[in-house]
Order: structure tokens, then C-alpha cells, then sequence
């Protein structure tokens, strides 16, 4: 305690530091908003995920050809989703989880494909014997599935392999550019006869060197752990990771192209970042999103990876199946590649 | 007749509504030493980053040996050497391995990187890493890699702000072995004694423009002045406060 001050005066001394240090955080927009914005945001987007739909929903898929008869087999009492979709869809969305089985009909009546070792299986069963019941009072017949879903590592494991490309390009080559800048290293390289483009050529070469170990790694981890399983080409599956890559570094220069104060490069690369590992399925199917936020997500770098990566990976998607995904991500990787380009600055 | 070794030619810069450089017309001969003086957002920093290449001018044109930025950025950027005032080195790289990778953007090796120690009196600390050296320390470091390329024009940006006098002379020392040399000098600095010691002309920036330049003793003549100091307080509006 400091002995000049008497406690009235150090009452106020502290009084007045406390309020320094108010005044300060609330003239601070950035951390403004990820005091008070943020969370809310985070909460509001996983509650659109996750809360909406708060009963118990089972989706089955039918064969287009069975729809009808299968809605009049088991009418929709609110608890049976039907999704009518054309056999190959079906097994993909079968292999991501996104239904609980098949339904359609054998001699004349509605045969069930369920895996009912799990507990979504064992409720998708329940519910359809007791919409069907309703109508006819007996119950359905259950056969195996012809395509298992996937465990939550398969489908978790590609969705990381994403994320990590997405981390290791944005921070790797945006935030490294915005400090070389910061540091003014870049001003000082730039006044050399080394031309521009490879001084950003370096960056992205420097990242690109350690980015395969890291992914590499992870995917090791999972295959080892996890027993992540690959059905698809290898090969494809590396094209969509350096794809995603190239996507990824071209968001972090565009990203880094214009930040002059450190906080500001933190605040960019979260804002980023941040809402993309939210919402673009890494950790959860971005289907669990309201229909309406289907178009903005399904577009965006993040989910076109990971989506693609998983195609490749759980349903062994070939080249023709994952391109138009490659191309969204080739469109992101030269379109903001060049738009941060020519708004870079080099001081 | 040699184009002189800097060129401004009616060079104007703005952003937005503020015009930073306005209409300045600046000529430095090969071999001459210049130093560039003003107060604070006069505009030198401006001037220099135009000079350098790493601002285009909204008006006019800057040349260096009679090459235009505009057209020829490759040819000069050989000829020029820049040390920054604050200019933090990469830190976790050792000294030896930053001369050497400021030697390789002008296509010189290890043998080019063990002058410059010599020379900025470094060899001591050629393994030592960047963020563990002085001020001064890394000051010199500083103009060594602004010389790894041998330029023959060198601009400074305040080289010896936030460095100890001893670390300062020891820098005047290096910068008038370069002049010796045959080098163009044209440096920024707030000290009026590193203006007087090592160049051969002044020029005075205000508000953009150039107020007046020459020999040190001209100015303070036409300034009424008693010293550089002096005439600096008054170009910046300021009084000593006795």
C-alpha cells in the first residue's frame, strides 16, 4: 500500500484507473465486438443449428418411384420425414448420416432398411411401425441397409483436414503478410531487386513446405486412431486439399492486403475464420441450418472443401461428382488472389 | 553530362484531401550527400517512399539515374539502397544468415555478407539473433543490408533515431566511408549535427513543399539563423520555452 495516499485518495486513484480501463475497452470497436458481438452471434448461429426443430424427426429416404406409395404407407404424423431422392444420392446421403434408412416397397408392401444395431436406427424403427401401425396394424418388415452411415470420425476427420487448411493458409500467409508489413519487412523487401511476386511467392512457399506434414499428420492420427477410412482416390483427395489450399491462400491475401495496425489483423483473420468454422460443417452436417442460410453456406470455401474432401473420403466420389466443387474453390483461390493483389499494399 | 542520381520533377501526392507532396522539384547529383529536414508531416516521409518506388506520385515524375519509376522499377532497384528508421529485422534469423539473405536479392553470396560484418563491425555477433541485438546493433545491421547489393544511392530514414551517441558515430562512420566511396547520399534525420557532419546540401520541407535549400551556411544566412537548430524551430513554429 502505498503510504502517501490516504484511503479516500486511493479509493479515488483506483476508481479513476478502473474507469481508465473502461473507457479504453469501450473505445475499442474490435473488442467491442468480440465481447458483446461475438458470443451473440456464435449462440444465435448454433441455436439456428440446433434449437429450432426441438422434437423427435427421423428422416427415411425413398426411391422416387415409391414416394407415393410409401407417403400413403406411412403418412406423415410429424415424427417421419420422407425424402424422395434417385438411388445414388441416396446411398451418399445414406454414407453422410443424413437419414436414418431406407424405406420402399416389396411385394406390396413397405420394407424398412434400417441399421438397427444404432439408436437412430432403433427409433427410425419405432416410428415408422408406429405411423405405419396407425394405418394398417402390423409391422414392417426390417432388412439391412445397403449402405452404412459412416462413424462420426469419418465424417469429422475430413471437416478437420479442412479447417486446418483453412488455419494454416489464413494465419500462414495472410497474418504472416500483415506482420511483414507491420514489422515494415515488406517495404524493406519490396525496395530490393527481388520482384514482388516472389516475395509473396515465398510466403506462400514457406507455408506451402509444412502444410502437407501438418495434414498428413492429422489424417495419419485419424486412419490409426480412429480408423478413418478412404474410399476414394487418394489422388483426387490430395487435388482437393491443395485446391482448398489455393483457395484458403488467396482469402489470406486478400485479407492481408490493406491492415496497417496489429489488432486489426487479428480482427480480420478471426472474422475470417471464425464464422466459417461455425457454419460450414466441420463439427455438425450444415444441413442442421434453416433452408434459407443453405445457399450462403453451401458456397462458401469451407464447406466446398470439407464437403468435397468428405466425398472423396466416405463416399468415394469421383473426379466428375467433386468438380463442381473444385471449380467454387478454384473461383474463390483467383478471385481473391487477385482482388487482394491489386489493393495490396507494400507499406 | 550524367542525369543526376535522384530526380523529383513536379511531384504532387495526395490522399484524399490532404496533399502531402506539392509540386516538388528536387535534383541530387551522383556523389552528392543531401539531407532532407522538416517537422513532422511536412512531408519528407512522402518524398522519400516516392524516391523509393514504393509510392507512385498522383502527379509528376521521380527518376533515378535518368530512369523513370513509371517505366523502368527493374532497372532501379539495383541501383538503390533503403534503410528504414524502425525497420524490425526478421528476429529469430542470425545475423550471418540475414546479410546473406539481403545479399542473395542482389545476387550476391557469403563472401559479399562477411564484408558487411567487417564493415558494420558485426563479426563478433554474426551468430547472434537479430531481436537480441542493441539499438544500435541492429542499426548497423540495418545499413548493411541496405548496401548488400552495392548500391551507388542510399536514402535513410532517420538512421540514427533510438540509437546511443557512440552507436551513432560509429554509424556517421560507415555512411562517410560510403560517401568517400562515390555514394549518393539522401537521408531524413531530426539531428542537425548528422545533417552538418555528413551532407553537402540541406533541404528544408514544409507543408509539402520545399521552403529553401543549399550549404548549411547559406541557409542560416538567408534564414537569419544561428544555427540548423535554430532555423529548424522556426520552420516548425515552435519557441524554446525559456
Amino acid at each position: 500500500m502505498n503510504r502517501n495516499l490516504t484511503p479516500a485518495l486511493r479509493a479515488r486513484a483506483v476508481l479513476l484507473l478502473t474507469r481508465a480501463h473502461l473507457l479504453e475497452f469501450f473505445r475499442e470497436p474490435g473488442i467491442l465486438f468480440w465481447a458483446f458481438g461475438f458470443p451473440l452471434l456464435l449462440s444465435w448461429a448454433l441455436g439456428l443449428a440446433f434449437l429450432t426443430p426441438h422434437r423427435v424427426r427421423v428422416t427415411l429416404l425413398v426411391s422416387r418411384t415409391d414416394s407415393a406409395a410409401m407417403r400413403a404407407a406411412l403418412p406423415d404424423t410429424g415424427s417421419i420425414a420422407l425424402r424422395a431422392m434417385d438411388a445414388p444420392d441416396a446411398m451418399r446421403a445414406l454414407r453422410r448420416g443424413e437419414a436414418a434408412g431406407m424405406v420402399g416397397e416389396k411385394a406390396g408392401s413397405p420394407v424398412l432398411q434400417l441399421d438397427t444395431t444404432t439408436q437412430e436406427g432403433n427409433l427410425a424403427r419405432l416410428l415408422a411401425d408406429r405411423a405405419h401401425g396407425g394405418k394398417a396394424g402390423t409391422d414392417l418388415r426390417v432388412e439391412a441397409p445397403q449402405a452404412l452411415a459412416g462413424s462420426y470420425a469419418d465424417f469429422l476427420f475430413p471437416g478437420m483436414l479442412a479447417l486446418g487448411l483453412m488455419n494454416g493458409c489464413v494465419w500462414g500467409i495472410g497474418f504472416a503478410l500483415m506482420d511483414l508489413r507491420l514489422r515494415k519487412l515488406l517495404r524493406l523487401f519490396a525496395a530490393t531487386p527481388l520482384s514482388r511476386v516472389d516475395i509473396l511467392l515465398s510466403v506462400v512457399l514457406a507455408r506451402g513446405a509444412t502444410l502437407p506434414l501438418e495434414n498428413l499428420l492429422l489424417w495419419g492420427f485419424g486412419v490409426l486412431v480412429f480408423g478413418v477410412a478412404m474410399h476414394g482416390s487418394a489422388l483426387l483427395f490430395a487435388v482437393v486439399a491443395a485446391s482448398a489450399a489455393a483457395a484458403f491462400a488467396g482469402l489470406g491475401i486478400l485479407g492481408a492486403s490493406r491492415v496497417q495496425q496489429t489488432q486489426a489483423a487479428y480482427g480480420i483473420i478471426n472474422a475470417l475464420t471464425i464464422p466459417m468454422t461455425i457454419v460450414s460443417g466441420i463439427f455438425f452436417s450444415w444441413t442442421r441450418f434453416p433452408v434459407w442460410l443453405h445457399p450462403i453456406v453451401g458456397a462458401l470455401p469451407l464447406t466446398l472443401a470439407a464437403d468435397a474432401l468428405r466425398s472423396v473420403s466416405s463416399e468415394g466420389a469421383g473426379w466428375l461428382q467433386v468438380m463442381p466443387k473444385l471449380v467454387g474453390l478454384w473461383a474463390w483461390g483467383i478471385g481473391c488472389s487477385t482482388l487482394g493483389l491489386k489493393l495490396f499494399r507494400w507499406r | 553530362m550524367n542525369p543526376p542520381a535522384l530526380e523529383a520533377r513536379a511531384v504532387v501526392k495526395r490522399y484524399g484531401a490532404l496533399t502531402a507532396v506539392d509540386g516538388v522539384d528536387l535534383s541530387i547529383a551522383a556523389g552528392e550527400s543531401v539531407a532532407l529536414l522538416g517537422p513532422n508531416g511536412a512531408g519528407k516521409t512522402t518524398l522519400v517512399e516516392m524516391l523509393e518506388g514504393l509510392v507512385s506520385p498522383d502527379g509528376g515524375r521521380i527518376l533515378v539515374d535518368g530512369l523513370d519509376w513509371a517505366t523502368r522499377a527493374s532497372d532501379i532497384r539495383g541501383r538503390l539502397g533503403t534503410c528504414l528508421q524502425d525497420a524490425k529485422l526478421p528476429e529469430r534469423l542470425r545475423v550471418q544468415e540475414t546479410l546473406e539473405l539481403f545479399c542473395s536479392f542482389h545476387g550476391r553470396g557469403r563472401d559479399r555478407a562477411d564484408e558487411l560484418l567487417s564493415l558494420v563491425d558485426l563479426v563478433s555477433h554474426r551468430r547472434h539473433l537479430c531481436g537480441k541485438l542493441s539499438g544500435g546493433q541492429r542499426q548497423r545491421l540495418a545499413l548493411a543490408c541496405a548496401i548488400a547489393g552495392e548500391p551507388r544511392i542510399l536514402i535513410l530514414d532517420e538512421p540514427t533515431t533510438g540509437v546511443d551517441p557512440a552507436a551513432r558515430r560509429q554509424i556517421w562512420e560507415i555512411l562517410s566511408h560510403l560517401r568517400s566511396q562515390g555514394a549518393t547520399l539522401l537521408l531524413t534525420t531530426h539531428f542537425m549535427d548528422e545533417a552538418v557532419i555528413l551532407c553537402d546540401r540541406v533541404v528544408l520541407m514544409e507543408s509539402g513543399r520545399i521552403l529553401d535549400q543549399g550549404t548549411v551556411p547559406e541557409l542560416l544566412e538567408r534564414g537569419g539563423a544561428s544555427s540548423l537548430d535554430d532555423l529548424f524551430l522556426r520552420l516548425a513554429g515552435r519557441r524554446i520555452q525559456e
